[in-house]
């Protein structure tokens, strides 16, 4: 019973619910995402009082979620802070492959998506679409690159100074991926399987079962297209074209975006601050060995003391924001003094950076072009001979407005054979050639920006060049009767016949964690070594190191 | 030219320097695809030449703002002041998902 192996997994699920529920902050911090950042030992919490300097966009967007401001906010899609949209765009990938391919014992994709990981991804899923026995799957990949980077203590993304700059672009090595599967199922599983003895052509039934923790296969992927890759060097030159081309529009909403911020900020980072006394505050500023009394603004007073405090608050979101909310409504304070009509100029700010960031996105967009991979497998399925399986993986996406990727088709086509000569029939023929498999799929993230989910159509076509093969252990006997199945044979023909497979699931995605839960149906006409038709459960549970990079 | 800009340490500014200065900055990410795509300095534009922003700094406080972009929405970035043709001057790390301007607060003596 193939749902039984939903077990392990759905207790796995079970543990990441209630991340699902997380909400996100509503007090219109979010943007400054505090609970994120303490999460790293080295944040200094402190950092976060510079709302004129490195956190401005955070903070028009928390005096935007004020209530005096809320009547005047009429476009919602400033309410997601820059970072929410962006990281939306990572979020809704959908052609990065992470687990094993639909012909493993464990697999939640009829297709297999052309998309490698910058670094590390590892996937356990749990049921087969063609296999006839399914399991767990644990699947590692990891970037050649990225990995050796990492082991030798090199920075990971090397930077460039400059357009020209070529140190950071990838080698070959960049586009190459290894990955590794293994069974981890918990208990054997069995199934009772017929076939047809090579040499006598005698009928017998096997009852088949598979060891647990034993190694699956090993996969080298290489991505001949890789124009999806933002760091590639080939999606970076098409940017700097679409920059370059587009410099005309670019420099003029740069302009508006600067004095719509510059009319808010400048006028507190340029207001000499009073004391109680009423006379203004000054300081004494030392360059080159040459002294002068200089004022204190009105913000560089505030932000002194918003630093102390953040610096002496306990390391808690609670306390950090508590903190960070109170001295950002002294600043409001100060602001509103300053600024009488600082609402409308919140209101042409907020307009502002919607335009720029529209002009923005558009660059992004060059990402989502064509991807070619291809892929080389040596794989041990369960109860079969040892097969060689080469393939290869096309995505494309339409355009569509808004910055998340509006859906990505996928197609694959390989071929399969046994790493031995086998027989192919009981008149004497051999080959080595075992199938031909066919993919087709869309994948199409879902919930707007925060892509919560996604969900997967698709469908698989493997044509059986040669009968499937079943191998025999030493000592097996029939699952009836423990008749001894014939003495010399090694391996029984499997009725021949064509597999289709239609799926669907839909994928839950913890936004910024790297974490993805795919949960699917299958329907097959029937499997590799038995007839009939079969419908499956699948489920997995995903970790992307890329999204976790992200998220720091 | 010699780096005209000190951290200052008191926090009442971002950096010190000595009126009339002529300041030269620059970005560095990991692409080199972060571009300074307009700039301020005391609410008034300053032309972005080559990817890069100079100016002369004015007695009292000096507002340098930024406006970015770049090829990767997560890239981070690195906002220099070029102090010659091999030495640089970092100023600001920073990472575009945290919004695309930067602003300066540069009090001059």
């Amino acid at each position: 019973m193939p749902f039984k192996r939903l077990t392990v997994c759905a207790a796995l699920a079970a543990v990441c619910g209630p991340l699902f529920s997380q909400s996100t902050t509503d007090n219109g911090l979010a943007g400054f995402r505090v609970a994120q950042s303490l999460a790293s030992p080295t944040f200094d919490p402190s950092s976060l009082a510079d709302v004129f300097g490195a956190h401005r966009l955070q903070l028009i967007q928390y005096l935007r979620a004020k209530p005096a401001h809320k009547t005047l906010v009429r476009d919602a899609a400033f309410q997601a802070t820059f970072r929410d949209v962006l990281q939306a765009v990572e979020d809704a990938r959908v052609d990065e492959q992470t687990g094993s391919s639909s012909s493993s014992a464990g697999s939640t994709s009829a297709a297999e998506r052309p998309g490698i990981s910058d670094l590390l991804t590892a996937a356990i899923e749990a049921g087969a679409m063609t296999q006839t026995l399914d399991q767990n799957v644990l699947t590692l990949r990891a970037n050649v690159e990225g990995l050796y980077r990492f082991v030798t203590g090199q920075e990971i993304i090397p930077q460039c100074v400059s357009p020209t700059d070529t140190a950071c672009n990838g080698s070959a090595l960049n586009n190459l991926e290894l990955a590794a599967s293994f069974n981890v199922s918990s208990s054997s599983n069995t199934a009772s399987v017929s076939g047809q003895e090579p040499a006598s052509g005698a009928q017998a039934t096997e009852l088949l079962s598979v060891n647990r923790r034993n190694f699956a296969s090993a996969t080298a992927r290489y991505v001949i297209v890789n124009s999806r890759d933002l760091k590639s060097k080939k999606y970076r030159d098409a940017w700097l074209a679409w920059f370059n081309a587009n410099a005309a529009t670019i420099g003029p909403a740069a302009a508006d975006l600067l004095k719509a911020f510059d009319d808010i900020i400048n006028v507190v980072a340029n207001t000499p601050a009073k004391g109680p006394d009423g006379n203004p505050v000054t300081r004494t500023i030392t360059v080159n060995g040459q002294s002068s009394t200089s004022p204190v603004m009105v913000y560089d007073q505030w932000l002194v003391t918003t630093r102390a405090d953040l610096k002496a608050a306990a390391r808690t979101t609670d306390a950090i924001e508590t903190v960070l909310k109170q001295r950002l409504d002294v600043l409001e304070t100060s602001m509103r003094t300053l600024i009488p009509d600082l609402d409308t100029k919140l209101e042409l700010a907020g307009n502002a950076y919607m335009r720029y960031f529209n002009l923005t996105r558009q660059g992004y967009e060059l990402g989502n072009m064509p991807m070619l991979t291809a892929s080389f497998t040596y794989a041990e399925p369960s109860a079969q001979p040892k097969l060689l399986i080469s393939k290869i993986a096309f995505a494309w996406s339409p355009k569509g407005k808004g910055t998340v990727n509006p859906g990505t088709v996928t197609l694959n086509g390989g071929v399969s054979m046994y790493t031995k000569v086998q027989p192919t029939d009981t008149a004497g023929k051999t080959s080595r050639w075992r199938s031909a498999d066919f993919a087709l799929q869309f994948d199409r993230p879902m919930g707007g920006t925060s892509a919560p989910a996604a969900i997967t159509l698709g469908s698989y076509i493997q044509y059986q060049v040669s009968p499937g093969l079943i191998d025999i252990p030493a000592g097996s006997v029939t699952p009836t009767g423990n008749v001894p199945l014939p003495g010399n044979a090694t391996v029984l023909l499997a009725p021949k016949g064509t597999i289709a497979v239609a799926h669907a699931s839909i994928t839950l995605h913890i936004p910024k964690s790297g974490i993805r839960i795919p949960i699917g149906i299958s329907w097959s006409n029937r499997t590799e070594l038995v007839k009939g038709s079969e419908v499956r459960g699948h489920i997995g549970f995903n970790i992307d190191t890329d999204s976790l990079a992200l998220a720091k | 030219m010699a780096c005209q800009l000190q951290p200052d340490t008191s926090g009442f500014a971002d950096f010190v320097t000595t009126t009339g200065a002529t300041v030269q900055v620059g970005v560095a990410s990991a692409s080199g695809t972060v571009q300074i795509t307009g700039a301020t300095l005391n609410g008034t534009p300053a032309a972005v030449t080559a990817g890069t922003v100079t100016f002369t700094t004015a007695a009292g406080r000096n507002l340098l703002n930024l406006a970015l972009m770049g090829s990767d929405p997560q890239e981070d970035y690195t906002v220099n002041e070029l102090c010659d043709a091999t030495t640089t001057n970092p100023m600001a790390n920073g990472n575009l998902e945290d919004g695309p301007t930067r602003g300066f607060r540069i009090d001059a003596i």
